[in-house]
Order: C-alpha cells, then sequence, then structure tokens
C-alpha cells in the first residue's frame, strides 16, 4: 500500500512535468499549464496526506526537482553521445 | 538588469564556481553517500547489530540499575542511553555524568561510559567520560559522515572550510538565478546529442534550475552547520549572554534539569519505555535521558524520529511514577520562531525525517548538485579551448582537465574501497580497531588517483578509474556473502534486510557503471570534447 | 594582448570587467567576513523580539548577509562606496555592542 502510494505520487509528478513541456521549453498552452499544475496539485495533497503538512511540503519538493531533472534528463539513457 | 552588471554576475559565478568547484564536488559526493551512513551503512558495517534488535524495556531496567549501584551516587545527575541501531550508535551505550562542583564555583562534567552487548546489554568495555570523547575510532560509515562534515581536517579548521563551501554555494546560486534569464524558456531543454559543449550547458542549467530549491536548502543548512559553533554561536553569545557560549548552547537545548529531592525513588525505566513504545508506534526510538537518575523528582526523555515533526519528538515522563508529562520538538519548545526553524536543519540537511524513500531523493538529488560545479568547470574549459583568444594555454585547460578526472573520479573510487574494505577488516580482525586501515585506504586511494590523473589523459583515467569503482561496487555482495552467508535467498531467517539491501544496491550500481563506461563508452559518436581532440592531437 | 599595470588596475586592449580587483577581493574575503560576524551580536541588541529571537535570528540571518555583502563587493562600481558600506556597517553594529555590554 505505501509502496503502490509513492509509485501514484511519483506517476502524477512526472505526468505534470510533462504537461508542462513544450518542445523543451515551458508550456505556452493554457491547457497544458492547467493539467500540469493540477497534477503537480495532487502530487503535493497526496504527499503532504502521507507524510503531515511540514514533512510532505519539503517532500514533494524534493520530489519535484527529481522528477523534473529526470524527465528533462531521460535522453542520456538513450543517447549515443558520452 | 544592466549588461554589464550581468557580465559582472557571470564572472563572480564562474570565478567562485571554478576555485570551490572539486571541493564541492567532494562535499557533495560524500554527502550523498553519507546520507546512509546511519543508520543503514553502520547496520550494514557492524555484523552485531543486522538483524533487527527489539528495545527490552525490563533488560534496560535492570542493566541501568546496576551500573548505577558500580557508579555511586555521584554520577546520577544524567543518564543517557543510546540504543543500538538508532542513528548513531552500533552497539548500546549508556552514559553516567556527573556535575562535580569545583574549587573556583564551576561545574564540570565528569562520568563514565558503558559500551554495551546490543542483543543482552551485557558490559563490553567501560571508559572514563573524557577519554571515550577523545578517542577517534570510526567504521566505513561514521567515517563518510565525519569526512563529509569535516574532511577529516580536525574542527574548527575543517567545519569552517565546509561552512565556507555553503556560503560560497549560496553565491553561486543567487548569481546563477540572476545571470540564466531565460530559466522558463529553457527548462526542460536538453540535447545531450548535438554537441559535447551543449550537454555540458544545457545539463548545468537544467540540473541548476530544477534543483534550485534543494541546493538552497542545502547551502544554507550546510553554511550554518558547518559554522555554527565556531563562529555564530561565540559571536552571538557575546552580548546576549556576556560571552558565554554554553549557557546559550543550554538555553537552546539543554533538557530541563529537575529540582533535586534527594529524596531515593526507584525510575520507572521499563514502564515508561513499555508506555513509549505501546503508545507511540509511529515513532523509531533512538535515545533516551534520566534526569536525576533514582530521585523522586527524576524526568525521563525519550527521543524518537519518525513523527510528523521533521526533528523528531521527545516524550517527557516522570521518572519515579512513570507519567506521562508532554510531547516536544527538540528546539520547537522553546519560545519564538527560531527554535521551529533550527528543528529543521539537521533532518532537511541530512533527508532523514521521512524514511528511504526521501532518503534516496536526496541522495540522488546530492550527486545532481555534485555534478553542477563540474559541468560549470568543464564548460568553462570547452569555451576556453574553443575560444579564438582564450583566456589561458591549452596546456592550463587541459591540466584542469587532469586534475577533476583525477580527484572527482579518485573519490568516487576512494569511498567504493571502503566497502570491500570493511569487509575484510571484519573478516580478518573482527574485534579490532580498524580506524587506521580505513583512514589508509581512502586517502591513499584517493591520492594515488589523484596522480594517476595527472599524468594519464583525463579520458583514460576517468574510464579507468571509474571500472576500478565498479569492481569494488560489484565485489562487495560476493565478499559479503563468502564472509558472512547472509544473502537475498535467506534474509527471510536472518532477516539481514538492511545490510542485504544495501549489497544489492551496489552491486547493481556497478552494473549501471560498467554499462556505461563500457558499453556506452564504445558506442559513442562521432561527437567528441575538443579537450580530448586536443590531448589526442598531442 | 597588451598589458599596462597601473597600481591596482589592470588595464588592457580586453577591458577587465572588475575594476581594483585584488582590493574587492580583499574586502570580500576578509572585510565581509568581519562585518558579518559583528553583524550578529549587534543585532541582537536592537531586534525587537524576545530573548530567542533576538539571539537566533541573527545567526540564521548570517549565510544571507554573508551572501548579499559579498556579491555586493563585486558589482558596486566604486570601491570607495564598497569601504565605506562595510566599514560603516560594522562600525554601527561595534557601537551597539559597546552601550549593549557598557549598559
Amino acid at each position: 500500500m505505501d509502496v503502490m502510494l509513492h509509485l501514484v505520487i511519483l506517476t502524477f509528478a512526472v505526468i505534470g512535468c510533462i504537461q508542462l513541456n513544450l518542445a523543451g521549453s515551458f508550456t505556452g498552452r493554457k491547457t497544458g499549464r492547467f493539467l500540469g499544475l493540477g497534477f503537480h496539485v495532487v502530487a503535493l495533497a497526496l504527499t503532504v496526506f502521507t507524510y503531515g503538512e511540514m514533512r510532505g511540503f519539503f517532500v514533494y519538493l524534493a520530489l519535484l526537482s527529481l522528477t523534473g531533472l529526470l524527465y528533462c534528463t531521460r535522453k542520456l539513457a538513450i543517447s549515443q553521445h558520452q | 538588469m544592466k549588461s554589464i552588471t550581468i557580465k559582472k554576475l557571470y564572472k563572480l559565478h564562474t570565478w567562485v564556481g571554478i576555485i570551490t568547484g572539486i571541493l564541492l564536488f567532494v562535499i557533495a559526493f560524500s554527502g550523498a553517500v553519507a546520507v546512509f551512513a546511519r543508520p543503514e551503512l553502520q547496520i550494514w558495517a557492524n555484523s552485531a547489530i543486522r538483524e533487527p534488535i527489539p528495545i527490552n524495556p525490563e533488560q534496560y531496567h535492570a542493566t541501568l540499575a546496576t551500573l548505577a549501584q558500580k557508579v555511586g551516587p555521584e554520577y546520577l545527575d544524567e543518564v543517557h542511553v543510546n540504543f543500538p541501531r538508532a542513528r548513531s550508535a552500533e552497539t548500546a551505550r549508556v552514559i553516567f555524568e556527573g556535575h562535580v562542583l569545583q574549587p573556583d564555583g564551576t561545574e564540570k562534567h565528569e562520568g563514565f561510559v558503558f559500551e554495551l552487548s546490543p542483543k543482552d546489554l551485557r558490559v563490553i568495555e567501560k571508559f572514563d567520560m573524557e577519554t571515550y570523547f577523545s578517542t577517534v575510532r570510526f567504521d566505513m560509515a561514521s567515517f563518510i559522515a565525519h569526512f563529509h562534515a569535516d574532511l577529516h581536517l580536525g574542527r574548527p579548521v575543517g567545519l569552517i572550510l565546509t561552512g565556507l563551501l555553503g556560503l560560497t554555494l549560496m553565491v553561486s546560486i543567487i548569481t546563477g538565478i540572476l545571470i540564466h534569464r531565460k530559466k522558463l524558456a529553457q527548462i526542460f531543454t536538453f540535447r545531450p546529442d548535438k554537441s559535447f559543449s551543449l550537454l555540458l550547458s544545457d545539463g548545468h542549467k537544467v540540473m541548476g534550475i530544477w534543483g534550485v530549491a534543494f541546493h538552497s536548502v542545502i547551502a544554507f543548512t550546510g553554511a550554518f552547520l558547518g559554522l555554527a559553533t565556531v563562529i555564530l554561536v561565540p559571536a552571538a553569545a557575546y552580548v546576549g549572554f556576556n560571552g558565554d557560549q554554553e549557557k546559550l548552547v543550554e538555553t537552546f537545548t539543554a533538557i530541563k534539569a529537575p529540582e533535586i529531592s534527594h529524596v531515593q525513588q526507584e525510575t520507572q525505566i521499563s514502564e515508561i519505555l513499555s508506555a513509549s513504545k505501546e503508545t507511540r508506534t509511529d515513532l523509531t526510538l533512538t535515545n533516551f535521558t534520566v534526569m536525576g537518575y533514582g530521585d523522586k523528582e527524576a524526568l525521563v526523555y525519550v527521543f524518537g524520529t519518525g513523527s510528523e515533526q521533521l526533528g523528531g519528538e521527545t516524550l517527557v515522563y516522570q521518572g519515579a511514577t512513570g507519567e506521562y508529562l508532554r510531547s516536544q520538538a527538540n528546539f520547537g519548545r522553546l519560545e519564538g520562531v527560531t527554535g521551529k526553524i533550527l528543528d529543521a536543519m539537521f533532518p532537511l540537511h541530512f533527508g532523514n525525517f521521512a524514511g528511504i524513500f526521501v532518503k534516496v531523493i536526496w541522495a540522488w538529488l546530492g550527486l545532481a548538485m555534485a555534478l553542477l560545479p563540474i559541468s560549470g568547470i568543464m564548460l568553462w574549459q570547452q569555451r576556453g579551448i574553443a575560444a579564438k583568444n582564450p583566456s589561458h594555454s591549452k596546456r592550463t585547460y587541459e591540466l584542469v582537465g587532469r586534475l577533476l578526472s583525477g580527484t572527482c573520479t579518485g573519490i568516487v573510487l576512494a569511498t567504493s574501497v571502503l566497502f570491500p574494505v570493511q569487509l575484510v577488516c571484519n573478516h580478518i580482525m573482527p574485534s579490532a580497531d580498524e580506524t587506521y586501515l580505513i583512514f589508509t585506504a581512502f586517502f591513499g586511494v584517493w591520492g594515488g588517483a589523484t596522480l594517476l590523473g595527472l599524468f594519464v589523459r583525463a579520458k583514460h583515467s576517468f574510464r579507468l578509474l571509474g571500472m576500478m569503482s565498479a569492481l569494488c561496487l560489484v565485489s562487495v555482495m560476493p565478499l559479503d556473502i563468502a564472509f558472512t552467508g547472509s544473502h537475498l535467498f535467506n534474509v527471510s531467517t536472518t532477516h539481514h534486510n538492511v545490510s542485504v539491501g544495501v549489497d544489492l544496491t551496489l552491486f547493481m550500481l556497478g552494473l549501471l557503471s560498467f554499462y556505461y563506461l563500457f558499453y556506452k563508452g564504445k558506442t559513442a559518436g562521432s561527437i567528441e570534447s575538443p579537450l580530448i581532440k586536443a590531448e589526442g592531437n598531442k | 594582448m597588451e598589458h599596462q599595470a597601473s597600481g591596482n588596475k589592470l588595464t588592457s586592449s580586453r577591458k577587465s570587467v572588475f575594476s581594483f580587483l585584488k582590493t574587492r577581493i580583499f574586502a570580500a574575503v576578509i572585510m565581509v567576513m568581519i562585518t558579518s560576524t559583528v553583524m550578529i551580536p549587534g543585532m541582537s541588541t536592537y531586534l525587537p523580539f524576545n530573548q530567542n529571537d533576538a539571539v537566533g535570528l541573527p545567526i540564521l540571518l548570517f549565510p544571507f548577509i554573508w551572501a548579499a555583502l559579498f556579491i555586493y563587493c563585486f558589482l558596486v562600481t566604486s570601491v570607495k562606496q564598497l569601504w565605506a558600506v562595510l566599514v560603516s556597517l560594522a562600525a554601527i553594529h561595534i557601537i551597539c555592542i559597546y552601550f549593549a555590554l557598557a549598559g
């Protein structure tokens, strides 16, 4: 249950990042921004629910950083360049 | 913002990064590993505590009573007990402390420290308090944690250095935010296939933007933790406490001593620990303190982590009756906002406030922070070499590249070496002090790798040292199985969940490193770093 | 590239971004640390908070004060202004400390 919840939080955070991305920039589309923000708000809510307010907030911030970073650099895993 | 201001900020960002970059990598990388130092790596490094050790309240009650009789009534003012496998203790430890009045009217804290067997609380060794705390003894876990804190340069020099690095990191973050004017436009821009320079530039920006909140928190808390005891507290105590630093520290941290009644009454350790375990199943109990052991007015403070409070929670009990009085945060009990911020300092820096999931996030982000200055220095190199009128000679850029490769890959190798060395020490000399070997292995390997990097081309030294690191990591699991017989398939009987988890993680990291160094390196495209091309053309 | 040294100021056919670089570095490394450290006890004498916050908040603000003064050392155009600011800040807080200790 715990692991599933964490996976769900992670998934929402990643989808949120995907929605906010448009060709390498922060999306200008209102739908994208709205959806991205929505997914991140849900991820934040779930994190706060799991860890409490103070802890949940900092956990979410860290998760946002990590998912954004991993999402941006996903090409490294398939890139031929070193 | 004026272009000259941007230019100045860019220069400042560049030079602060170049000067502090390698040291910052060392601190950040060791920090990423140190996140797991307590208790995961500590459990892994000490066979005696690999399996879970439940807290037996009656056992602690009886042991304290026996030891209290041995030390005598003058050392019962404070009794501190650390549970094994807790954050800072690899074994069970009891400290009996007395406040001895000196001829000049001051109080001196004296006492005894007992190291106990973690399972049956049998006395292993007894120390004088002063001797115990002045003796240095490290396993690989505590070595890494202390290396991150002060680079083993001692205090205050080491602490000042790491504290200053926190301050310069703050400068780098602030200048970086100000000079990067296309933050939102390039927030997802990452083009690893175009050119090496673009890979570095995009990587640096992406790690900087996404990690800004984390890096800022680490920089601030790191600066504070490094400089607090050496500069900040002495300065703050100068006026408010007339220079009395101890009084300032006591005001903020002291567990309040009760009014000793000198009426003897047994302290209900067993009842208190049982109540704490049963009523607060959310807490992982780490240690407890008895103020005025054996007195009618004794107070017992039981510390635990895992609650909703960032800095953990303290349960306070009346010692003689076992009555629960209240729960409090560490600094948060103080009036005002400072206490709440101080409570957050350690947990936010070490990421140890919400279980293994958060620790993994902290470690990943710590690695990203380590790569930030490196990517910046390499970018400076690339641009310098490619420039029509470079500020420095090609030789200078090559030397920086070799120093970078040797030092940074060297620290990775030195850290990786500690794991098999610890296992070998445990196997060959199980009860001996392995501190000297740990130090020699770490600094010897790091020094050797740095020297190698200076004499060998950067590309070759990186690959060689990387392969050696991967080999060390991959060797840990087989060595552990050979020496202890503990592995994945018998974990249900041994309950060595933590140590087997560490073995598996190291094994996977080693395999991943091999894959990237061996396979990916061979299939690299035609895009090559100008620096590597320059070295190759010599 | 030609270089002409003139006192503390390095002039070249490629113009330096920072004037009086050595002075700025000295101010940033030494004077900023002194000023920031002196500000900690100094601030505790006039901050309108309870004792815990009056002592604790300057400690917590130290990293921000240091970083701001460090960056200021290199952004400010006039080196004279830089020294005036740093020395004034230090002097004011030393005076506050003196009066607090003298009662």
